[in-house]
């Protein structure tokens, strides 16, 4: 009897699907009238919003098709008509699957076959979305459709649900004082929790009608912001548990490199305190590879006694509260040397800086390989490149000059990080970008669909490595991790106040990176000196 | 029995809308559950429907919990109320056309039969038909697949003269050997059809017996007497809406006897001339349970 409701609610709702088909049809259309590189323009601007109308009308018919078999209230005609209630949640499911999905799915295969994906590529990236819009937006609407009898009553009730989930997320990150661990380490967790949560509330609503029980499997996402607690040191624990991280792991060093112990600037500014910049020796890095310092946990003992514990968990490129997090890079910097900023309130530097201090830092670590390697001419508008797991169509504008505009439009997950060269004659310059929620944690959703990486524009270069106006080589390379791991440095007995000023951090360097703005992928330019960027103390 | 429920209880937040109702629902018969706003009909066959969950006490309906009232039992169920969600977009022909194979015994004639005799426009989307005809619509969706139970909650209520007439009988041309439950206010209207009846009141089931045996013993009484009339003191319990004009005391007894209530009158008034019982309508019945009802709770 599945089919035989399924068609039913196709008869009625036969309007609204042909409607929600024809705005995913029109923003298809309007992207590919785009191109698959985005150019900023009018027309990019309107199939951007098109497809939020696709997908909130898709969202809409699937509730409409709830409410036309109501579940709640006691005057559904269907709940005294010999249909079981299974028969009725599947049918509701298969309308969203088929009647909602079906076209979006077609739609956005064409899309991807046209932009000059092979079939396999479109038809996997078509799915995947498919498959991420139903599990994370249609099934959740129909649980909500489940509960009320209107469409205004469901709008209030998803609106109710979100601002909830909202608060108890921002509450969590207050709570746990580690701001970004709940954003950063637990999407697959809010993903699997809400799957769970929806598929068991749908089976307690239709098999049992039991409201209250299926309510509280809804608020069972709050279960998650004790996760949100749990150090990165325990993920990092449990991923050891599962993954070794091998022979890079083990030839990699990480020590204190005493020569360059050294004040930062701020010495003299009570309002922000002292900075002490402690340098580590990166070795062992293996070419073709790149280094990423994701979390820290540092604590100064004084005789015994914890005097300052901090913990900093990565932030790409979101100003100066922020370690810099640029991925080290050995094959262009070589043996690596980065600057670890520890600051202190002024009180707390005049107290302890006369005193022997044991520094303990606790860094988690992942070694990237490079997964793919392309050499791109500056001949065509744009190719496609392999980039190991996957394809990519790159496309550079008006390659000469500053000019550079490469954009990378996929079908497969994004590299966790990447990096472009731009050789003239033979004075390299570089970028690496790496995911803005790259993190320890090894539960990352990034499923197959087309989607497009935000461009690297010739501005983003470094402006001591600009390049001349005569075009040379591009190079564009991927990476993924390889190993992740932890590092513990002890460096015991060193007097902060022994230190003397360091003459790079200058007020022009804050300047400068006060002034990098949040961007989709974390940059960093490599020319050849990290900025050691201040951070607050987080407890004291 | 076809509806059985023992000490059945429901509580909507503070308010007790049923306190423990022991409702007997005979097979073969016609059941009017009658009470006034609020009583309890509604609450008590959405519970015997498994659209609501008792608080206490249980309910059976055709043998089966009414909790586990499943496809198997729908299928022999028919259910027609005021109010129902019916798919508004669809028209009642394609209505029908979708219903039909959920039931294994639905009879073609029978639909045919029935959307002539309530003269149905088939043709009509639903949410464009009048109250009457959804309810009409209600009746063929609820008769064409011969159910051997029929629940009807408040099914006249909203419709004109002509409509009832043409709802009631469609009901009776299929009664035969159906079991019927009937809530309504339409007491006129139903007299002819219902074989019980049920009476609740503030969530109490106060009277439930054959109609023939409620006719037998509740009699509209006047007593003439030889002086001015007035109530007997103490006044008889089974006596109710006492009323003395002139010479005559009228009252409804509610246990009245051809052999005995002769009796007990004379022995309760002095100077008796004549007795005179009357049946009573069931509108009259229904209204005279109702004011003793509020007598006892005021």
């Amino acid at each position: 009897m599945i089919w035989h409701i399924f068609r039913k609610d196709c008869r009625v709702l036969y309007m609204a699907i042909a409607g929600a088909a024809l705005a995913h049809a029109i923003a298809a259309g309007t992207w590919i009238a785009v191109g698959p590189f985005e150019p900023r323009s009018t027309l990019s601007t309107a199939a951007n919003m098109l497809s939020a109308l696709g997908l909130t009308l898709a969202v809409v018919v699937s509730v409409m098709a709830v409410h036309e078999d109501l579940l709640s209230g006691a005057t559904s005609d269907w709940a005294v008509r010999p249909i079981r209630r299974r028969h009725m949640l599947w049918a509701k499911i298969v309308f969203a699957l088929t009647a909602i999905h079906g076209p979006v799915l077609l739609i956005d295969f064409v899309q991807a076959v046209t932009f000059g994906f092979p079939v396999a590529a479109a038809a996997g990236a078509a799915l995947t979305r498919g498959g991420v819009i139903f599990c994370t937006l249609t099934l959740p609407a129909i649980v909500f459709a489940a509960f009320s009898r209107t469409l205004v009553s469901w709008a209030a009730l998803t609106f109710a649900w979100l601002i909830g989930t909202i608060l108890v997320s921002t509450l969590a990150s207050r709570l746990t004082g580690v701001y970004g661990m709940w954003d950063s380490m637990l999407p697959t967790v809010h993903v699997a929790l809400l799957l769970v949560a929806c598929a068991v509330a749908l089976g307690l609503l239709y098999s049992r009608r039991a409201w209250s029980a299926a309510a509280v499997m809804l608020a069972s996402q709050a279960l998650t912001v004790p996760l949100a607690a749990i150090p990165w040191q325990t993920w990092l624990g449990i991923h050891g548990l599962v993954s070794q991280p091998g022979e890079i792991a083990r030839a990699l060093q990480v020590s204190f490199d005493p020569g360059r112990f050294r004040l930062g600037v701020d010495v003299q500014r009570p309002d922000i305190g002292t900075t002490v910049i402690l340098p580590l020796q990166i070795a062992g890095l293996p070419a073709d590879h790149l280094l990423l310092i994701e979390n820290t946990t540092l604590r100064l003992v004084d005789s015994g006694s914890v005097i300052l514990r901090t913990d900093n968990p990565s932030c790409y490129g979101s100003g100066p509260t922020c370690w810099d997090h640029s991925p080290v890079s050995a094959d262009i910097i070589g043996d690596a040397t980065i600057d670890y900023p520890i600051q202190l309130p002024t009180a707390v530097y005049a107290r302890i800086r006369d005193k022997p201090i044991q520094v303990e830092l606790q860094l988690s670590l992942t070694v990237l390989g490079r997964t793919s390697h392309n050499v791109i001419s500056n001949q065509k508008d744009y190719e496609r490149l392999d980039l190991g797991r996957g394809q990519c169509l790159v496309a550079r504008s008006a390659w000469g000059g500053r000019d550079v505009d490469l954009r990378c439009l996929r079908t497969t997950p994004p590299p966790a990080c990447r990096r472009v060269f731009i050789d003239d004659a033979g004075t390299p310059s570089v970028i690496v970008q790496c995911q803005p929620d790259y993190r320890t944690a090894w539960l990352r959703v990034f499923p197959d669909m087309l989607e497009r990486d935000p461009p690297i524009s010739g501005d983003s270069f470094p402006r001591s490595m600009e390049r001349s106006s005569t075009p040379g080589t591009l190079t564009l390379e991927t990476f993924a991790p390889d190993a992740r791991f932890a590092r513990n440095i002890i460096i015991p007995g060193i007097h902060l106040g022994e230190q003397t000023q360091d003459p790079q951090f200058d007020e022009a360097d804050r300047r400068d990176a006060e002034s990098i703005q949040q961007t989709p992928w974390s940059q960093a330019g490599s020319s050849g000196r990290r900025d050691a960027l201040a951070r607050p103390v987080t407890s004291l | 029995m076809t509806i059985e429920t023992r000490r059945l209880r429901k509580r909507f937040g503070s308010n007790d809308a049923l306190k423990g109702i022991d409702l007997t629902v005979p097979e073969g018969s016609a059941y009017a559950l009658i009470g006034t706003n609020g009583a309890g009909k509604t609450t008590t066959i959405r519970i015997l429907m498994n659209m609501l969950a008792a608080t206490g006490g249980s309910a059976a309906v055709l043998g089966v919990d009414s909790r586990r009232l499943g496809p198997d039992e729908f299928a022999r169920i028919g259910y027609v109320a005021d109010h129902q969600d019916l798919p508004g977009d669809l028209t009642a022909g394609r209505y029908i056309e979708y219903l039909r194979p959920f039931y294994s015994s639905w009879d073609r004639q029978l639909e045919t039969s029935l959307i002539r005799t309530l003269a149905l426009p088939v043709d009509s989307r639903i949410r464009t038909l009048s109250h009457g005809t959804r309810m009409k619509l209600s009746l063929v969706c609820a008769l064409s697949y011969h159910p051997r139970l029929l629940v009807l909650d408040e099914p006249l209520g909203g419709l004109d003269p002509l409509v009832r007439d043409e709802f009631l009988e469609g009901l009776i041309q299929q009664a035969g050997d159906l079991t019927i439950l009937i809530s309504s206010h339409e007491l006129a209207e139903i007299e002819g059809l219902v074989t019980h009846v049920g009476f609740l009141d503030a969530g109490r089931l106060l009277v439930q017996e054959s109609m023939s045996n409620l006719s037998a013993r509740l009699r509209e009484v006047r007593v003439t007497l030889d002086r001015e009339a007035a109530p007997p003191s103490p006044l008889p319990v089974d006596w109710l809406q006492v009323q003395a004009i002139g010479n005559v005391l009228s009252f409804i007894d509610t246990r009245f006897s051809e052999t005995e209530s002769h009796q007990r009158i004379a022995a309760s008034l002095a100077g008796v001339r004549g007795i005179d019982a009357r049946p009573m309508p069931f509108r009259t019945i229904f209204t005279a349970l109702a004011h003793a009802a509020r007598s006892e709770g005021a």
